[in-house]
């Protein structure tokens, strides 16, 4: 595969990139224009899916959901910024392995945020005394597990990036 | 430093310019430059064979080991 391909399809990934941007963007505008639930409009539909304790808490829902989105967009961006570096023929640079592991750690920060948040604030809200919290639970289903695998073999691929770098530095240096 | 390069003493031994030596090895004088300084992490047995066999001289000529260097200032 040679170099302008590989700028080429850079290109069209940071495009898509924008793309999904825009939708989590709109996704969430959504959310919060109509509450949380499950929404269909034509041939679109926005489906949220929360914890069962956290039903009638509409705010927490929105938030978990605007916080999570809010780290993606943050990944995202990453990744449209390692795109244009790979587009300007960067492809083992500091800069290029910063970005990766700022995607890696976006995805790990929106699992964290989706697991960990709902149960922290219907615990603030069950120590501030509302009556109506009575169970807290804690879930991490496959599509987490999954999530957070693919954000720890980024980790691995950009330590690998790092290392392909210095081995190319001291090969420079061989004379 | 530990190991020292006298290439340039051996060049100008020799009477050889270091541009005629670069285009034997076949790198930029650039590179011979930092070779003869001795900023340079390697060199390669092909490099060597090349510079020894143009200057009629052998590695030893070129390269000197000095006890109580440290490693970490010839980088």
């Amino acid at each position: 595969m040679g170099s302008d391909t590989v700028v080429r399809r850079a290109r069209v990934l940071r495009y898509v990139l924008v793309l999904a941007m825009l939708v989590v963007v709109a996704a969430n505008a959504w959310l919060w224009w109509r509450g949380a639930g499950s929404y269909g409009a034509g041939w679109i539909a926005i489906y949220s899916e929360w914890p069962a304790d956290s039903q009638g808490h509409a705010w927490v829902q929105l938030l978990t959901a605007s916080l999570a989105s809010a780290l993606l967009l943050v990944g995202l961006y990453r990744l449209c910024r390692l795109m244009r570096l790979f587009e300007a023929g960067e492809f083992f640079s500091v800069a290029t392995a910063r970005h990766l592991r700022g995607f890696a750690l976006s995805l790990i920060g929106v699992v964290a945020v989706n697991t960990l948040v709902p149960p922290l604030l219907m615990l603030g809200l069950r120590l501030a005394g509302s009556a109506d919290v009575r169970e807290i639970s804690l879930q991490l289903d496959a599509s987490d597990l999954w999530t957070l695998l693919v954000g720890a073999l980024f980790f691995l691929v950009t330590s690998l990036m790092v290392e392909a770098r210095r081995l190319a530095e001291d090969a420079a240096q061989i004379i | 430093m530990t190991i020292l390069v006298h290439l340039d003493v051996v060049l100008a031994q020799r009477k050889v310019k270091s541009r005629e030596l670069a285009a034997h090895i076949g790198i930029t004088e650039q590179n011979l430059s930092l070779l003869k300084s001795g900023k340079v992490r390697g060199i390669r047995f092909a490099t060597l064979e090349r510079i020894c066999e143009y200057l009629q001289c052998q590695p030893g000529d070129l390269l000197e080991f000095r006890a109580g260097g440290d490693p970490e200032d010839s980088e």
